[in-house]
């Protein structure tokens, strides 16, 4: 049956092609049928390749055409499955199938409808040839041809000019990305004079030496890969902007699957980080500093979608700082659960978004609770799977990774994974505390949005079609019992995922029920912030100056205290940050650099100035520097 | 007394600088093919000073395909002059600038 | 001083590739002498004609085995001349076909004049690939431009046409100069013209600066560089290829940025990673100087053009660029890398240059970015060609333009150029947003005068005194472009191509590794 997997990419394609060639000529059931269709008939394949695969351990290589010859390198145009490679389709062509079902009901008034569709299964086809290629070399088209979908469908709504900034801006990001991932298989194919899989990764040992420079180098750039897809710092600055797209996209690419692209390579690129230390050190930076940040940032936006944006960024520092202490199978255990949670909140967040006809501000919601209650309870369920309350999902999966620091930093003694412990617990705290500020936000007090007041209930707010809400409800069920396959002790997916990229290191015994307990807590302490802030009190934006209904209004000024005390440095810090990152360095630096290519563009387009004897001018001189070269070259 | 070969090359060189020159300088593109067959006059020079330096015939022959190369050039460009001449009635080779950015 | 010059039997065999064409140019002339002006479109049939039977003349050459030297050394049919050539008969081919519809347009009047010297360029352009003496190359070079200077001022009455073929034929010439002098003197230091016997000479002499030979040889080795970089358009010797392919005639721009730059640029290979392959140092960091300018300062001048014809022009200085590359490596691996890429960029770019060809019997003008608004709606199909070609072109992984680069720099980092690879990359990566941009406006910006934009530019353009002319134009870029049969078959070949060659690379990088000498 593994024979088959290349279908899994030709159908999605197959759907591409038809729908981009001739979509606007076919009826709208049949754009549904094939967009949708193709999807989940891949998803179907990735299942077979799941019980087909079995408990096997070798990589089943799949060689499809010789595609790239140089010498005795050969490399073929192949596909490769091991357990990794499955546990991503499924993710990817199940994840992404749901969300094709939710855009019939949420793109239905598009004009661009059949695009929409050509795009989507355009990106699945990426996809889904990023996690099964078998070589570098079809990983990066992979990798680029993600970038160009998420691109494409950032800027889908191009009539609006922040669409098309944001969609340039992750386009820019993400060719910074490819450069360095380019880079990287250079290096790789000058050291190893290979590039499929088989020959480097799995390869003899000692091929990636620790300490080796040329290894090093290579990792970083593989890092800057992977930073620049996963939106982790310094290289962010796309993520919350991608949120200028079609919600589904945002739960399909910006949350669910491309993100996580960058998690992916780095558990595939093992070999090469750990014979990288100071690599893998810096993809623990880069996660915990990522995760703490963006929890920070996630708290102060009033964008519904941005919240949810910044929060990804988050859960990725997570898996990054999973990857950092070699607990790839949790890192991946969490991009499996939060791929199912997040989409579900950007489905939910959605299903409000349709219903308030596009309004995003969160200080326009409230009250929707009794308006929208699939919204509402595949938001609270989502949410308490986001900050990690048993039994959801996310509770084990952010465990399995608290789990593996501590127990890592306990084995190696080193203080910086302590350090890095401590990131993961304060961000759970703060996960749980902007989660739940949202839901409080948007879900409860009265709706304070002026379009319903004025126009007398012609916009009645609704609840979505069964299109949308029945995706919804799937991935609430998985929300709920899809942390089940990573139950410590148990850990089922940890063991399925060891033959591919090792097994990551667990707490036990009592060790284990203490931090089991220090995550719920941490999880419940933060919603119970968000609750004494949001909710205890009726939450309003305009403050009340009477000085008693103040006191009382800020319960003794307990709450304001721990607002001057912890939340507003975090706030200051955040945002300081942020501007720092954002405005100065990364903006200003990719303006400064765009500006400066169009200056100096510009100023050497003047001298091309049309006079002939000019440009006879320009070939003297560079004859007279030739010359000068060969003469002074002794 | 017999000249040297240096000689030779010194007296081609300065000649095919002077054909730069004239190209760098001058704006009637007639002139500027004078400079430019000069430029390929000396460079015939330098060939029959080797040619006469090595007893090879190969400069020699080079030499009789560079004539008539330029021969076949001067052709084709008057062309393009008189084709021009027709439509602007003088011929400046700065007024042409029409092509730049 | 002996002269010895034999000419065998066999050795006219070595002209099958020439012969063909040789024919065709002379039939051409004499038909048209007796076609009424209304026939002579069909000309083109008897060019194409010359072109297939070249490109079968290559094929018995490639199966013949034996002597690949003929005529004493002044031809070879070696597998780099055989690569070269069925680069340069496609894209003369594909030029052949674009032709007709764009010249009626032009009203060119002097048909068999312009299939005459299209066959003699192209017959320069082989011979030039088949040169194996100092001599051959000059008759190469000046066989290929002759013709050029005169079909770059084809359009009749039009200044732009003429300063074109004015600036190209007096830069040329000029370049030439310095070409001819280099030859010069290499013969001077090595008392032969036969690329054979310098490369024999070169490897049994120790090289030194100051005496011998080698002040000669040196210099003459510099002053080749100059006169070869000028006809690949390698920074600063490029000046002249914005304007000139601005103003020639667009099958002819497709026809030169391909054909010329693959000729020259098996004659790079030929003269120095080959013939001057024992003195690598001497000229290596000049090569590898020029290809780092080129590629960088092709890209950044052309990031801003919105003349899609020159910004093409400036993109075929940064691929130049980035096949000097492949040459800075000197081995027979970057020798494979630069053919690769010749190979695709000759498809890649004369379809781009067809589209444009195409799309310019539409407007009066160069095509504009502006001009391409919503050309996906107006013309799917063209703007899904176009799109290939410049996905292509730009490199993204998976296009056959990132098959080219590929070879070049996998060529490079692995003979430890690792900066060049690098910059490369960069410099490419850079380069994806000019040609994205191009696809932005087919795809996602309306028409110019389409639906929600006609009214308002309506009522602007009578508001501001009416211009009948302007609402024409705007109303005749909205509607669909007429593709002529030719082109539509030449847009077929080339974009079957490349997407072909981006799915399935590796018979072309073997041919291209046989043709580099390479297993």
């Amino acid at each position: 049956m593994l024979a088959y997997t290349p279908l899994m990419l030709a159908l999605p394609l197959a759907g591409f092609i038809i729908l981009g060639a001739g979509g606007n000529s076919l009826p709208k059931w049949l754009v549904n049928l094939i967009g949708c269709g193709s999807v989940a008939l891949a998803f179907i394949l990735a299942l077979t390749d799941f019980f087909a695969y079995g408990a096997s351990s070798a990589p089943y290589d799949i060689v499809l055409w010789r595609w790239v010859t140089s010498g005795t390198l050969e490399i073929h145009a192949g596909l490769l499955v091991d357990k990794l490679s499955i546990i991503m389709t499924m993710v990817v062509t199940g994840v992404g199938f749901l969300i094709h079902i939710y855009s019939i009901g949420y793109m239905g008034e598009d004009p661009a409808y059949e695009r929409f569709f050509a795009f989507m299964n355009f990106f699945i086809t990426a996809m889904l040839l990023l996690v099964l290629a078998d070589n570098f070399l079809f990983l990066l088209i992979g990798w680029a041809g993600v970038g160009l979908a998420s691109f494409l469908l950032i800027g889908f709504w191009w009539r609006k000019p922040s669409a098309v900034k944001a969609a340039q801006k992750a386009f820019v990001v993400n060719v910074i990305g490819d450069f360095g991932l380019m880079i990287a298989i250079f290096l790789l194919v000058g050291k190893t004079g290979s590039l499929n899989f088989t020959d480097t990764l799995f390869a003899r040992a000692g091929l990636f030496s620790a300490g080796d420079q040329t290894t090093t180098i290579i990792a970083f750039m593989l890092l800057i890969a992977a930073a620049a897809k996963s939106a982790q710092l310094p290289l962010h600055v796309w993520l919350p902007d991608a949120m200028e797209g079609p919600t589904p996209v945002s739960a399909l690419i910006h949350a669910a699957t491309m993100v996580t692209a960058g998690v992916y390579l780095v558990a595939r690129c093992t070999a090469i980080f750990s014979a990288a230390p100071y690599a893998l050190e810096t993809v623990g930076i880069m996660g915990g500093a990522s995760a703490l940040f963006a929890a920070t940032a996630a708290l102060f936006q009033y964008d519904i979608k941005r919240v949810l944006a910044y929060s990804t960024m988050s859960q990725l520092g997570y898996m990054f700082m999973a990857e950092s202490v070699g607990a790839n199978s949790a890192a991946i255990f969490h991009l499996t659960t939060h791929a199912f949670f997040k989409a579900l909140l950007f489905m939910s967040a959605g299903a409000v978004i349709h219903a308030l006809h596009g309004e995003q501000d969160m200080r326009k919601m409230g009250g929707l609770r009794k308006k929208l209650p699939v919204a509402f309870w595949s938001f609270l369920i989502g949410g308490l799977a986001l900050a990690g309350i048993p039994p959801f999902a996310g509770f084990w999966s952010k465990d399995a990774i608290l789990g593996a620091i501590f127990t890592q930093a306990g084995a190696t003694g080193s203080a910086w994974e302590y350090v890095l412990w401590m990131i993961g617990v304060i961000t759970a705290i703060l996960t749980g505390l902007y989660i739940f500020r949202l839901i409080f936000v948007v879900f409860y007090g009265s709706y304070r949005g002026a379009e319903q007041k004025s126009s007398g209930g012609r916009f009645a707010i609704h609840e979505a079609g069964l299109a949308m809400t029945d995706p919804m409800t799937a991935l609430l069920a998985l929300s709920i019992i899809g942390g089940f396959d990573g139950v410590p002790g148990v850990d089922t997916i940890g063991n399925y995922l060891q033959s591919a990229i090792g097994l990551s290191p667990a707490a036990q015994g009592s060790q284990l029920v203490i931090l089991l307990f220090v995550g719920v807590l941490a999880a419940a302490g933060g919603i119970f912030i968000a609750w004494q802030l949001y909710l205890a009190r009726p939450f309003r934006f305009t403050p009340n100056k009477n000085p008693l209904y103040q006191l009382f209004a800020n319960a003794y000024y307990i709450d304001a205290l721990y607002n001057a005390v912890i939340v507003q440095p975090i706030v200051q810090l955040g945002s300081g940050l942020n501007t720092l990152l954002e405005t100065w360095t990364l903006d200003g630096g990719s303006r400064a650099i765009a500006g400066g290519v169009d200056l100096l563009s510009r100023a050497l387009r003047k001298l091309q100035s049309g006079y002939a004897r000019n440009y006879a001018l320009s070939i003297v001189i560079g004859a007279l520097l030739i010359v000068a070269f060969v003469v002074l070259n002794h | 007394m017999a000249v040297s070969l240096n000689s030779y090359l010194i007296v081609s060189a300065i000649l095919f600088s002077i054909g730069v020159i004239g190209v760098l300088v001058r704006r009637n593109p007639l002139v500027i093919f004078m400079s430019i067959e000069l430029m390929l006059n000396a460079v015939n020079l330098t060939f029959m000073a080797f040619a006469n330096a090595l007893g090879s015939v190969d400069g020699w022959v080079f030499v009789f395909i560079s004539l008539t190369v330029a021969a076949a050039e001067v052709v084709v460009g008057l062309a393009i002059i008189v084709a021009i001449f027709r439509t602007r009635k003088e011929i400046d080779i700065d007024e042409m600038n029409t092509l730049k950015g | 001083m002996n002269f010895i010059y034999t000419v065998s039997n066999a050795d006219w065999g070595h002209l099958l590739a020439l012969a063909p064409l040789v024919v065709t140019t002379a039939l051409t002339m004499l038909i048209d002498i007796f076609l009424p002006a209304k026939a002579r479109s069909a000309l083109v049939a008897v060019a194409l004609a010359g072109v297939a039977g070249s490109g079968a003349g290559v094929y018995m050459l490639y199966q013949s085995s034996g002597n690949v030297l003929a005529f004493n050394g002044m031809i070879t049919t070696d597998h780099l001349a055989l690569f070269g050539s069925v680069i340069i008969l496609v894209t003369t081919f594909l030029s052949l076909l674009i032709a007709p519809g764009y010249i009626e347009r032009q009203g060119v009047a002097q048909q068999g004049e312009y299939y005459t010297l299209v066959q003699l360029a192209a017959l320069g352009m082989l011979l030039l690939t088949s040169a194996a003496s100092l001599m051959t190359i000059f008759l190469g070079i000046e066989l290929l431009s002759l013709p050029l200077y005169i079909l770059c001022a084809f359009s009749p009455g039009q200044t732009k046409a003429y300063e074109s073929g004015m600036k190209y034929f007096m830069l040329s010439a000029f370049a030439s100069g310095f070409l001819l002098y280099g030859m010069a003197l290499t013969y001077g230091a090595t008392g032969t013209t036969q690329l054979a016997g310098i490369q024999n000479f070169l490897a049994n002499h120790q090289f030194t600066l100051t005496s011998g030979f080698g002040p000669y040889f040196i210099m003459g080795m510099a002053l080749l560089i100059i006169g070869l970089s000028f006809k690949v358009s390698a920074i600063p010797f490029h000046a002249w290829t914005p304007d000139v392919y601005e103003g020639a005639p667009t099958p002819i721009t497709a026809m030169m940025a391909s054909g010329t730059k693959t000729a020259a640029f098996v004659v790079f290979i030929r003269l120095f990673t080959e013939t001057f392959g024992s003195v690598t140092a001497e000229w290596q960091g000049i090569i590898w100087a020029l290809a780092i300018i080129t590629t960088i300062g092709g890209n950044i001048l052309a990031a801003t053009q919105t003349n899609v014809k020159r910004m093409l022009a400036y993109s075929g200085v940064a691929h130049a660029g980035y096949m000097l590359i492949g040459v800075a490596v000197a081995n027979s691996l970057g020798t494979a890398g630069v053919l690769t890429y010749l190979a695709v960029y000759a498809l890649m770019n004369t379809g781009a240059f067809g589209v444009l060809s195409a799309l310019e019997q539409q407007i009066d003008t160069n095509v504009g970015l502006d001009d391409l608004r919503g050309l996906a709606s107006r013309s799917p199909l063209l703007a899904a060609a176009m799109a290939i070609f410049l996905f292509a072109l730009a490199g993204i992984p998976g296009a056959a333009g990132f098959i080219g680069k590929y070879t070049v720099f996998y060529a490079a980092a692995v003979s430890g150029h690792i900066e060049l690879t690098i910059i490369g990359v960069l410099a490419s990566a850079a380069g994806f947003f000019y040609y994205l941009r191009v696809i932005w406006m087919m795809y996602f910006v309306p028409p110019a005068g389409s639906s929600a934009e006609s009214e308002s530019l309506h009522a602007e353009i009578i508001s501001a005194g009416g211009s009948a002319a302007a609402a024409k134009v705007s109303i005749a870029t909205a509607a669909a472009v007429a593709l002529p049969v030719g082109a539509t078959i030449a847009l077929f070949i080339a974009a079957v191509g490349v997407i072909g060659f981006g799915i399935a690379p590796a018979e072309i990088i073997q041919l291209a590794r046989n043709a580099a000498g390479l297993p």
